[in-house]
């Protein structure tokens, strides 16, 4: 790590080619600590955008290292500098003399910030998944800065390491989540001390400072106070599923061992269609080991010869850097031989008004799928579509939430106009959860797949979900605050996009 | 008070087709069917607060 007498220098900035290994390999160096595994994550995720140079911004004011300086670094015998430095990756080779007046195309990658400390280098971070995993990561957040007097924008997952005093990962995750949630719009700003000033302390186990970690109570009042409140998923307790008609069994547990049941963080698969819910909401999903905690910040479908798709996650996990693959989530071992399995308990800090979970909304959508089609059909031949896909086994239920008016602005994706008419001028809740109907064929071969969706209320019980439309090919209908519903609505029918986050 | 004149509404009316009448989508279950909706609504609930009231105080650091 460089010597705080010199961390300061050169003024205002230092500009590096990053020509070779050699070039990267001495970057890394130049803040090397304990765990080197994030920085070096992140430098490989900037390398793999094409970066070929990285402005080093020296004496960076961060907000979240400034709070951590407050509440701890200010207060330790050895002196620590009160800056940080910011490192900016571009993919234009670029020299000196433009930093104040960048390129066009300069090719900006991201930015990320390395604290003054060698117990966890790596602060407030936001990089550009790496190619080809753009709609695979599905809670980036667009991020403007000022790179010497010029805006710029990232758009990705944030990432940070703790920096294992004040902070630990629970913190870390936190921090990850509301950030993303803080970009969305959804909250205001909180900087990373407060995360760990402000965890109470009667929820929790020893002193505080310095941090031994936050207990999952903690983590949820947390999010409560940062207005994020979280739902929150025991893994060895989820909720028995509703299931439409159609849907494929669950999991059944595996014999015991060794006498006792096998822990479902090495069998359910639930967890897979919890998580993929939030995400295909844009909504991060931290997940709990026995004693860590990461981020899960997207997924994609893999195809199997036999055997339905796989679902690989990707993850931040502050101990190993961003934008990590979750190869299998009932046998998750790290690179360098940390266990995450058996996952404990999944975490899910959301905005304030979506208060229904998605799996009632999933349960009953597909019910109403299904029956509704089923009603029409004799006078709606086009509703028979749906039915003969569910006869073959060949509906999925794809479900997330939206704002409302971000879901009514998004629908010029293929749908019919009579039916973006009717959804545009319905009255709806702040959020809605979607339930779409999918053809699993089309999905397979990257068609447009979506033939219907049921629409409800978010604030709406979750043992009487509101439904405030429904549409099967042929056919919707559309409830109104006042008077009758919308209905029949005659649609043209067609298979058209998801509007969810990233493919269905 | 005078009712006040409103003006027409942007919705076009909609054609009813012969047999199809819906209020409410719950009205294409049977009435086994939403009874059977409505128990496993309650037991999904129920299941989920007793599992967060009996979470393990896990400590993540």
């Amino acid at each position: 790590m460089i010597e705080p007498a010199s961390w300061n220098e050169p003024d205002p900035a230092e500009v590096l080619i990053l020509g070779g290994d050699a070039e990267w390999a001495e970057l890394l160096d130049r803040y090397t600590g304990f765990n080197g595994r994030p920085l070096a994550r992140c430098l490989e995720i900037a390398r793999a955008g094409g970066a070929s140079t990285v402005v080093i911004e020296t004496r960076y004011i961060d907000v979240d290292y400034r709070s951590e300086y407050s509440a701890f670094y200010s207060r330790t015998f050895r002196s620590h500098p009160d800056s940080a430095h910011r490192l900016h990756f571009f993919r234009a080779p670029l020299d000196t003399s433009q930093l104040w007046a960048l390129p066009d195309d300069h090719g900006h990658l991201g930015y990320v910030v390395v604290r003054p400390s060698e117990l966890g280098q790596v602060g407030r971070s936001m990089l550009a998944p790496p190619p080809g995993w753009e709609t695979a990561v599905r809670t980036s957040v667009d991020d403007t800065i000022t790179f010497f007097g010029q805006k710029l924008r990232v758009r990705g997952m944030p990432f940070m390491q703790q920096d294992t005093q004040l902070g630990r990962c629970a913190h870390a995750a936190a921090w990850m989540c509301h950030f993303a949630a803080y970009r969305r719009g959804d909250v205001a700003r909180r900087p990373m001390g407060s995360f760990s000033l402000l965890a109470d302390p009667a929820l929790g186990y020893g002193r505080a400072l310095p941090s031994e970690g936050l207990t999952v109570q903690q983590l949820l009042e947390l999010f409560r106070v940062f207005d994020l409140p979280a739902a929150f998923y025991n893994i060895e307790q989820l909720p028995p599923p509703i299931r439409a008609p159609f849907a494929a069994p669950d999991a059944e547990p595996p014999p015991d061992v060794d006498g006792g049941p096998v822990h479902p963080g090495r069998w359910d698969t639930r967890t897979f269609r919890i998580c993929c819910r939030y995400l295909n909401s844009g909504i991060p999903v931290l997940v709990a080991t026995f004693d860590h905690t990461f981020v899960l910040c997207g997924y994609e479908r893999v195809r199997r010869d036999e055997g339905p798709d796989w679902i690989r996650f990707i993850r931040h996990d502050d101990q190993r850097g961003p934008y990590l693959t979750v190869n299998d989530v009932f046998n998750d071992v790290a690179d360098d031989g940390y266990e995450y399995s058996p996952w404990e308990a999944l975490i899910v800090p959301m905005p304030d008004k979506l208060w229904m979970p998605p799996e009632p909304a999933e349960g009953v959508g597909g019910l109403y799928l299904q029956e509704f089609a089923d009603g029409v059909v004799g006078a709606i031949p086009e509703a028979r579509e749906l039915l003969d896909l569910i006869d073959g086994r060949n509906l999925a239920l794809h479900t997330y939430a939206r704002p409302a008016n971000e879901f009514k602005q998004a629908l010029s994706r293929g749908m019919d106009p009579t039916l973006i008419r009717e959804y545009r001028l319905a009255r709806f809740s702040r959020f809605v959860w979607i339930v779409e109907a999918v053809g699993r064929q089309r999905r397979r071969n990257g068609l447009p797949a979506v033939i219907g969706e049921a629409i409800f209320d978010a604030t709406s019980s979750e043992t009487d979900p509101n439904c405030l439309a429904l549409h099967v090919p042929g056919i919707a209908w559309v409830a109104r605050t006042v008077g009758d519903p919308r209905f029949p609505i005659r649609v043209v029918p067609n298979a058209y996009d998801t509007g969810g986050v990233g493919p269905p | 008070m005078a009712k006040a004149k409103r003006g027409k509404e942007p919705l076009p009316s909609l054609t009813p087709i012969k047999g199809l009448r819906a209020k409410h989508p719950d009205d294409f279950l049977s009435a086994k069917q939403l009874a059977d909706l409505k128990d496993q609504l309650g037991k999904m609930a129920r299941s989920r607060r007793r599992a967060e009231a009996e979470s393990t105080n896990l400590r993540l650091s």
